[in-house]
Parts: structure tokens; sequence; C-alpha cells
């Protein structure tokens, strides 16, 4: 009997190590937003994103400093926190979901995906299914992902005096290399 | 031993579950909690009159035209104040250029209609900080300017100096942004002339200022400010030798931000733009009743001198 435990308990722990070693973060790459009216154009980039994908679960997190948006015009990254995410009161914008496509992340290869999930951003969630690409190569994974975010879906409002400089729909771009976790 | 059992394999099979929120959970411990500077205490770099501690980051460009009207007469001979535009046929007038030479450092250069000159520098030394470590409870900035009166000398058969024309200004402007409503700033001032009438006249005029700005919407704020001299406030000679009286100034202004432009309206009763004009020199007394306030109006814009190096994909 207690051989019994002993090694199931060994085995059990083992098990554990493995499933953490089935975790991907983050190791460059960025995630970034744009927005395009005929006046003018404004663009963000984020390469401080946490991320965390689980092979086993297939489970993907991202989660985003506003403050960690990078413009060109500090003035617009000014008003992008002051007051449009207001990021003294949300400081981050995340995303949680499953990859629904029956893939295994271990196998090297190019995969076409849908996730479904939560995407937080101004502390309003909304769920959406997000097509992307997931590369699997030399032991590290690629995830890329463009998608389209409505202002008014997260009660982010545009002051009606640059309505003509603001879009109402954001493309957002993801592009993240990630390596096993220690 | 059965039942040891059960409970060391519920134990264990527990540890290897991951629920869905202790995934996002888990990141966040791991994610450094940073002490986030507070932003955008005042719109402007400017309350009204008095420097805020705003300053231009690195490489941004504020070019900024400030106007101050005569004193507003709303009476019968001026067609109520329609025969001399509320006091534009009086205006003074300045242009100014504010750069950004790192993100807590800005020099600027101006120029006031009246052939006054100036040149400042506006310094971030502390930063107000939230939340996380290192928070720190006001923002302190250090002012300081340099005007250049190049009008002719009044006697040219004395001996003039260059350096007559000089005066300078030392300010520390201590403000906080209480919340996203109210913030507000003290800033003891030291102005000092190079040239004045005569001994009985102070080189240095010692000033308080505070201000106070109201968030109204998104784009637009209420401003209020006041700035009292501590001495020199009963000088028998003004400045350049004449009888008048010198008051504190007094302004209520409104900012109305749209993207890259603030537009400024206000009330004051100084008309002078740059610190040793308004704090120093003003000759407009306050006075509610008779309402002799000066319209003015402010605008600037932002220009980036930013080169894209945002990486692309």
């Amino acid at each position: 009997m207690k051989k019994f435990i002993v090694a199931f308990s060994i085995m059990a722990l083992t098990l554990t190590q493995s499933a953490k070693a089935q975790m991907y973060t983050y190791k460059d790459g960025s995630v970034s937003f744009f927005s395009k009216t005929a006046m003018e154009d404004i663009d963000a980039h984020n390469t401080k994103t946490n991320v965390l994908l689980q092979i086993a679960e297939k489970k993907i997190a991202f989660i985003a400093y506003n403050t960690d948006f990078k413009f060109v015009s500090k003035l617009m990254e000014e008003h992008y926190n002051e007051k449009y995410v207001e990021s003294e009161k949300f400081p981050m914008a995340t995303f949680l979901g499953k990859i629904n496509e029956d893939i295994d992340l271990t196998k090297e290869g190019v995969y076409n995906v849908t996730v479904t999930g939560n995407f937080t951003l101004h502390g309003v969630v909304k769920e959406r299914t997000i097509p992307g690409t997931i590369t699997v190569k030399s032991g590290e994974i690629n995830v890329k992902a463009v998608f389209p975010v409505t202002c008014g879906d997260h009660k982010i409002i545009i002051p009606t005096l640059v309505v003509a400089k603001v879009s109402e729909k954001v493309d957002v771009t993801v592009n993240v290399n990630l390596v096993p976790k220690k | 031993m059965k039942k040891f059992t059960l409970i060391l394999f519920t134990i264990i099979i527990s540890l290897t579950a991951f629920a869905q929120d202790d995934m996002l959970s888990m990141m966040q411990k791991e994610m450094p909690s940073k002490a986030s500077p507070v932003f955008a205490t005042f719109k402007s770099t400017r309350i009204v009159n008095l420097q805020s501690n705003e300053t231009m980051k690195k490489k941004q460009l504020d070019f900024r035209i400030q106007h101050r009207f005569s004193p507003t007469n709303i009476n019968k001979d001026n067609v109520y104040g329609l025969y001399d535009m509320f006091g534009l046929d009086g205006a003074k007038m300045r242009l100014s250029l504010d750069y950004g030479i790192t993100d807590k450092i800005m020099v600027g250069a101006g120029r006031t209609n009246g052939g006054m000159y100036d040149l400042s520098v506006k310094a971030k030394l502390f930063e107000q900080k939230t939340k996380g470590k290192g928070t720190f409870p006001v923002s302190i900035d250090y002012f300081t300017n340099v005007g250049i009166n190049t009008t002719t000398w009044a006697d040219n058969s004395r001996q003039n100096f260059f350096t007559s024309r000089l005066t300078f200004v030392h300010q520390l402007i201590f403000a906080r942004k209480f919340n996203e409503w109210i913030s507000f700033a003290i800033t003891p001032t030291v102005v000092h002339h190079n040239l004045v009438y005569n001994s009985s006249v102070p080189n240095d005029i010692y000033a308080i200022g505070v201000g106070a700005s109201i968030k109204m919407t998104r784009s637009t704020r209420f401003n209020i400010e006041y700035i009292s001299r501590l001495n020199g406030r009963d000088q028998p000679v003004a400045l350049d030798g004449s009888g008048a009286t010198y008051f504190d100034s007094f302004a209520i202004g409104f900012d109305i931000e749209t993207g890259g432009h603030v537009f400024q309206l206000h009330f004051a009763n100084s008309q002078g733009l740059i610190e040793q004009q308004f704090i120093t020199e003003n000759t407009t007394k306050l006075d509610f009743k008779n309402f002799a306030f000066r319209l003015g109006f402010n605008i600037s814009r932002t220009f980036s001198m930013e080169k894209s190096t945002v990486p692309k994909n």
C-alpha cells in the first residue's frame, strides 16, 4: 500500500511538472491597434503584453497595460489614457479564450484556428470569437490575429469635436512569439 | 488506509486542476506593479496665466498665440462693448514656441507686442505618482525665464546698460491632481528687475500664486487663479517712475481641447502675458462690481517632431 502511495504521488507530481512545461509565455512581438480616418491615422504598439498559452487545455490569455501602448505623438498617448480608455480606472486590457479546433500544438505546423473568449476593455467584457494563425516551429509558437474593436461596444466615447479624427471601428493586430515558460 | 489514499488522491488531483480565472490572476501576480505617474493634471502648460506643472513631452512642439484685450466696457458710450469690440482694439498679444527637449524639460521662446522677448525653461523635478511602489503626493516643477525689453532707451544721453533691459522670474510649481475632476497648484515666485526707477522700488518681488482646474467634460475644463504679491505692495513710485499703483492678478478661464488644439477663453484683470508683466506690472484693479475685466483667449497647437519609428509588423 505504502509503495503504491509513494509511486502514485511521484507520478502525480511529475504530471504537474509536465503540465507546467506545456505553458508558453511572451518572448517578443507586439499587440497594436490602428484607427484610420480621412483626417488622421492613429497607430499604437504595445511590446510588453503578458501572454500565457496552455497547450493541453488549449487556453490563451493576454494582459496588456493600457499605458504600455506607445504612440508616435505623445499627446495622442496622453489623450488615449486620459480621455478614451481612462487608464487610471481601467489599467489593463485583457483577453482569455479557448481554441475551438481540435489541434495538437506539441507538433510543428501552421494552424488556422478560431479562439472564443472574453475580451475586456475599458471595464466592459465582450465575448468574441477571433480567427487567427498559430505557427509552431523550432520550439517557439507564433500567434497572429487581426480583429476589429468597436469603441461603442466598450463604452469608449469619442467626443463630437474629434469624430472626424478618431474612427469608431479600430483594427487590433496581434503578432507575438511565445517560448516555453520556465 | 483506504481513507488516507482517497484524501491524498483528491489533494493531488486538485493541485493539477486549473480554474479559468486563476490563469489571469496568476499572470497578474507575475506582472510588475507599476507606480503610474499621474497624467493630465492640467490640460495645458498654463492654467490661465500661471504656469501649470505640465510640460511638452520629448520632441513635441507647442505653438501658442495669447491675447488679452483692454477692459470690457459694457456701457452706452461704448455701444455696450461693440465700439471697441469688447476691448479688442487695445489687445496685447504674445506668440510663443515651447519644445520638449526631454520628457521632463521644456524650453520656450516668445515675443509679446511692445518689444518684450522671453526665453524660458520649465523642468519637472518630481512627478505625482499613485498606486504601486514609490507613490508621491505632488508634482513639483521649476520654471525660470528671462524677459528682454527691446524698446528704445528713454534717455540716450546717459549711459545705458543692456542688462538693464532684463528681468528674471524663478518659480516653483507644486501641483496635485486630486481626482479626474479637480487639480490644484501653488506657485511661489520671485520676479527680479535688473533696473528699477530708484532705490525705494524693490528689485525683487516675491509672490504666491494659487490655481485650480475643474473638469467639466472630457474635453473641457474650468480654470481659476490668483497671484498675490508678498512685498512691494505700497510702492510710492512704479517701476517706470510714474505714480501708477500695481495690483494682484486674478483670472478665470475655460479650456476646450480638440485633439491637437487647446482653445482657452478667459477673463482677467491683468494684461500681461508673461510672469514679470502680469505679476508685477498689472495696473488694473480687481473690481468685480464694475466688471473691470479683460477678455482674453489663447490658442495652442501641438506638433510632433518625432519621426515615425514605431515598429511595423
